[in-house]
């Protein structure tokens, strides 16, 4: 092999690890670096819509619990497929964080852009009631993804990390709905 | 540049921008000040230079609760309550910053939380509000191309509940009654109809020998008042959509008789 023969496969081997390991190259400058090519992420096998488990409609505390478990499977099935129906309707309609992040993938999919799944792992580390309005703390684990907002943007990458928010919910009578999601930085 | 220089280039240039995630920053955050998490209760902190209020929930006061989550409250030592303790800055929602067992209740010159119209919204929602049953004239039956009369009764909702220890009074008022009639014609009216001789709200139906699943949805104005203060109202309205009904349609056929 040449010497630019070993380079190019050196190059394609560093493009091919860092594409599965989700990690940006050594060198990147985000402020710096030019457009990249218009590839689509990789798209992660779009799952199928998921469909929520007996235990999430019931008024528990353990209810509660699944019930935030199951509208993480939705989200992590809304960003790839980029189809939020499902998220809206379990979302209360004044619900600001759901609200941003179902026009987050709206906006993905009016650009032409595309997402592969942040693939939430959800662990539900504590469920409260106050007043009626259960909160429940849990614990997301991500892998890293890419997403690029429209046909013309550059890629993102988002590394791994985990994040701690609190759901509030409401039950309407029969099903619960997601009022608001805050940040737990004090679990 | 060499070759390889330059297809090294193409690598770095090629590389994703790293971006935190745009879902997280969705999530709204509680104040950036601090980390200091629970202050003494009933004091100010004015950490980022704002005073933030406090405030104190028992999660479930002992033997005052019916919900099986209610044994999460009783891990205190003997005599105390466990709270959710809030948070506030000044113009910012409330912020749960954990919980703590406290001896008894909250002493008496803490500030009383206030009621906010969220806060009573979350409530209404909870409750629910009733739904409208449907009168329809003639029911079960009618004839094609006659008209249909509908009506409801107006649903009433004026309940006392508790919010934050206060007594709020809420009252629904409906002020909009949208008609589905099942055929994809629907009608918007301010009062509920009246049922015959009136026809307030009516509808012919064209199609003969079909069923239809006709409904009322009501939507409600939210006033509510505390502790027998002013009362005020939600700037957000509610619907409740009504059970449908089943009505079928019928041609009339002429007959002589003698």
């Amino acid at each position: 092999m040449t010497r630019v023969g070993t380079a190019l496969a050196a190059a394609v081997a560093l493009l091919s690890v860092s594409a599965c390991t989700g990690e940006e190259p050594a060198g990147g400058d985000p402020t710096t670096s030019a457009p990249s090519p218009r590839a689509t992420p990789s798209p992660t096998p779009t799952p199928a819509a998921p469909t929520i488990p007996p235990e999430a409609t019931e008024h528990s505390a353990d209810g509660a619990a699944a019930f935030v478990k199951y509208w993480n499977q939705v989200f992590n099935y809304a960003v790839p497929s980029q189809d939020t129906k499902q998220l809206s309707e379990i979302s209360a309609p004044d619900c600001s964080a759901c609200n941003a992040m179902i026009r987050f993938i709206d906006g993905i999919r009016e650009g032409g852009g595309s997402s592969q799944s942040p693939d939430y792992r959800t662990t539900v580390t504590s469920t409260r009631v106050v007043n009626g309005t259960f909160m429940v703390a849990a614990r997301h684990e991500s892998s890293s993804y890419r997403f690029r907002e429209s046909s013309t943007s550059d890629e993102s990458l988002v590394r791994a990390a985990t994040y701690r928010y609190i759901y509030e919910l409401t039950w309407l009578g029969n099903r619960w709905l997601v009022e608001a999601i805050r940040k737990q930085e004090r679990p | 540049m060499t070759m390889l220089a330059t297809l090294l280039a193409a690598i770095v240039l090629a590389s994703p921008n790293v971006t935190p995630s745009p879902y997280d920053e969705s999530v709204e955050t509680r104040d950036e000040s601090s980390t200091d998490g629970v202050n003494d209760p009933g004091t100010n902190d004015s950490t980022s230079g704002q005073q933030a209020e406090y405030r104190y929930d028992p999660m479930c006061s002992p033997g005052d609760g019916s919900d099986s989550t209610c044994s999460l409250a009783y891990n205190c030592p003997e005599g105390q309550v466990r709270y959710n303790i809030w948070r506030r800055l000044p113009g910012q929602d409330w912020v749960w910053m954990g919980d703590d067992c406290l001896g008894g209740a909250p002493a008496d010159d803490e500030t009383v939380p206030a009621v906010t119209a969220g806060d009573v919204l979350r409530e209404v929602r909870r409750l629910p509000l009733p739904k409208a049953q449907l009168a329809i004239q003639p029911s079960d039956r009618t004839l094609v191309n006659l008209d249909t009369v509908f009506s409801t009764t107006a649903p009433k909702f004026d309940r006392t509940v508790t919010i934050l220890g206060q007594r709020v009074r809420i009252i629904a008022k409906p002020t909009r009654y949208a008609w589905h009639f099942g055929d994809g014609a629907t009608l918007t009216t301010a009062t509920p109809g009246r049922p015959y001789p009136a026809m307030d709200v009516t509808h012919q139906y064209t199609k003969a020998d079909q069923t239809h699943r006709p409904r009322v949805d009501v939507t409600f104005s939210i006033s509510y008042s505390v502790d027998g203060g002013p009362t005020q109202s939600l700037a957000q309205t509610i619907t409740t959509e009504g059970p449908a009904a089943s009505l079928t349609t019928r041609e009339a056929t002429p007959v002589l008789v003698d």
